[in-house]
């Protein structure tokens, strides 16, 4: 049963996987691209000075694209299950209601995951060929957040398309968005570096909020 | 168990977004601010001066309160103003029988800030070391920049991208050779060409030397200062000027305040009797003909201390004022939300939750939350033993609390609990 929804759930997000993988792929070739044209264009040095002192950061292309993934991921993925309120014969199939949806949850959360990691090793690999090392361990370390903040967006996101009534929806989206800007404060480099195990662990937590809003649709409240 | 998880997570999350975001739209609306003033020691007079903003307007004023018009207060501070005051043809020849020099009143005019977040920001160790002796009129950049590794001296060629091997070594057995032990523990330099000259960096080592390296000609220059250990350095800010008097300021762990001189490093204390607080003074270090002023700049008042040019201390100001905190809207503030957080207090740059509690005031909006809360549980019909971890996080966080647990109270779980 759980083969069928892992079946399911990639036929639901494989286009939406592919365009992301493209966008990704892009964006990383776009960003390199322009490193080296920099190198072209400016001397190194100062090239170096800027990124170093004044907190320039190449890689700020990549700031909303894991924000982007994730609500994508999460529309593709919920949207169809709440049109004529399909979840419900999910809730009907003889496997543990509560399975189902960690499953599915569970996809979508490991599938950007992964994407993010794969990412993450290209661009440190690419960034080691432009840059000395310390310059892209700065880069990547400043770039976690961003990956949390995809990894939120997609559970919370899930969470409030699956809530079945609009006047609770509107609190979480608040919630929801004011929170997403935490993790985008400041413009320094590095600055997230002594908190992010706490948002690791947050994430974590956060990533079965759609148990809640399945709970409520399963048991159809009406306020 | 998941379900229950799941939902006070949520919860959290959303005391913490409101905690963050409500008071500051309060403050959107009732905010004040005290604006504080500049306050500088006049050589005419042998007193302060200060200007500061009230009512939308420059006020300029002596210590006692006595007010000036503009072109008073200019001709007061002639070591601050001596443009203006030349270009109106207004600036004295002498004062108290010292002739003045114009070129004698620039090369002592500095001014150095440092506001608190500076002393604890993010740093990607990697250093430009500029060539102090290059014959030429204006400084250059490096094409490499350095980093010191347990092993050395490494430099890092920006346009190879690989390391100088030649003068990695060549720089390394410099160190060695003056006893340096690597790795570095700290580095400070000064990384502009916007300078007169260049001073290179300074360098703690791994057993709390502080060293001055230096290139000249492509040679290493070291230096051990024999900089006193038990003077722990917290920062450094190496400023040079042309008055020659001082490399730069140096923080000590314990708030003191150094300059570190050209008479054989040895430091000189700024006097701050105590006054200093890292984490919330913006520092302002300023030096002119005759004195040396250290002005602390807080939230809540200004500590001014002046030295002549031996470091004597000859006068302080001091004033306070109310912060917002203490005006009706910072305690109206402070009964409505419990406690608020904020990603950043200014004492550093690193990202935080930073909670001001405001209790015992917020007891007063904490129970009346606590009051509608059982009321709404009540009209709901549920039963209150049912809720008690609901209740006392609502007793604790008040308005948030109150918000977040009716937003996410109707888990249907109670429904069949429900009469």
């Amino acid at each position: 049963m759980i083969k069928n929804i892992f079946y399911k759930e990639w036929l639901k997000i494989r286009w939406a996987y592919l365009a992301r993988g493209l966008l990704f792929a892009g964006a990383i070739i776009y960003v390199f691209a322009s490193v080296g044209h920099s190198y072209k264009f400016y001397e190194a040095a100062s090239y170096w000075y800027n990124i170093i002192f004044r907190g320039v950061k190449f890689y700020t292309t990549l700031r909303y694209l894991p924000l982007l993934a994730g609500l994508v991921v999460a529309a593709v993925q919920f949207v169809p299950e709440i049109q004529r309120k399909r979840i419900k014969l999910t809730f009907h199939l003889p496997v543990d209601e509560y399975n189902v949806l960690l499953v599915m949850a569970g996809i979508g959360f490991v599938s950007l995951l992964a994407m993010f990691g794969v990412y993450s090793l290209v661009f440190l690999l690419v960034g080691y060929t432009y840059f000395p090392a310390e310059i892209v361990h700065s880069a990547f370390l400043t770039m976690v957040p961003w990956y949390l903040l995809g990894l939120t967006t997609y559970s919370l996101a899930s969470y409030v398309i699956l809530e079945p009534l609009w006047k609770r929806r509107i609190f979480y989206i608040l919630f929801a968005v004011g929170f997403g800007k935490l993790f985008l404060y400041g413009w320094f480099y590095n600055i997230y570096d002594r908190v992010l195990i706490g948002m690791l662990i947050l994430t974590i937590l956060l990533s079965v909020s759609v148990i809640y809003s399945g709970h409520r649709f399963k048991k159809g409240v009406f306020k | 168990m998941i379900v229950r998880i799941s939902r006070y997570t949520l919860i959290l999350v959303a005391i913490v977004v409101m905690a963050i975001y409500l008071p500051d739209f309060y403050w959107l609306f009732f905010d004040v601010k005290t604006p504080s003033p500049y306050v500088s020691f006049s050589p005419v007079d042998s007193m302060f001066f200060m200007h500061r903003r009230k009512d939308n307007k420059l006020v300029f004023l002596d210590e006692e309160g006595n007010i000036y018009t503009r072109d008073e207060y200019e001709a007061k501070l002639p070591f601050f103003y001596y443009m203006q005051l030349i270009s109106d043809g207004r600036m004295p020849e002498s004062i108290h029988g010292i002739k003045l020099d114009v070129n004698e009143i620039k090369k002592n005019r500095n001014m150095h800030r440092l506001k608190p977040y500076q002393l604890d920001i993010p740093q990607i160790s990697l250093y430009p070391l500029l060539e102090s002796e290059s014959g030429r009129v204006r400084l250059e950049f490096p094409d490499e920049y350095f980093r010191i590794t347990d092993e050395g001296m490494e430099f890092v060629n920006s346009i190879t991208r690989k390391v100088d091997k030649e003068m990695s070594a060549l720089f390394t057995q410099a160190l060695k050779e003056k006893g340096f032990e690597f790795p570095a523990k700290k580095i400070f330099t000064n990384p502009t060409t916007r300078k007169a000259f260049d001073e290179g960096c300074f360098v703690v080592d791994a057993k709390d030397d502080l060293y001055h390296i230096k290139k000249a000609k492509g040679q290493p220059v070291v230096t051990n200062t024999h900089f006193p250990k038990d003077i722990k350095i917290r920062h450094m800010m190496v400023t040079e000027n042309t008055l020659k008097e001082y490399y730069g300021t140096i923080i000590s762990e314990d708030d003191r305040i150094y300059f570190l001189t050209y008479d054989e490093y040895k430091p000189v204390e700024l006097p701050t009797k105590g006054a200093y607080d890292s984490g919330k003074a913006i520092l302002l270090i300023t030096t002119d003909l005759f004195f040396r002023q250290v002005t602390l700049d807080k939230e809540d008042g200004i500590d001014v201390f002046v030295t002549d040019r031996d470091y004597n201390l000859i006068d302080e100001y001091h004033e306070s004022w109310k912060t917002r905190e203490e005006f009706p809207q910072g305690k109206i503030a402070r009964a409505i939300f419990p406690f608020s957080i904020s990603l950043n207090d200014g004492s550093t740059t690193y990202v935080g939750l930073y909670a001001d509690w405001h209790f015992p005031l917020a007891w007063i909006g904490n129970i009346i939350a606590l009051l509608i809360f059982v009321i709404f549980l009540k009209k709901e019909k549920r039963k209150l033993k049912k809720s008690i971890p609901e209740l006392v996080l609502v007793a604790v966080t008040g308005l948030y609390g109150l918000i977040a647990c009716m937003v996410y109270i109707y888990v249907p779980v109670w429904h069949s609990e429900r009469k």
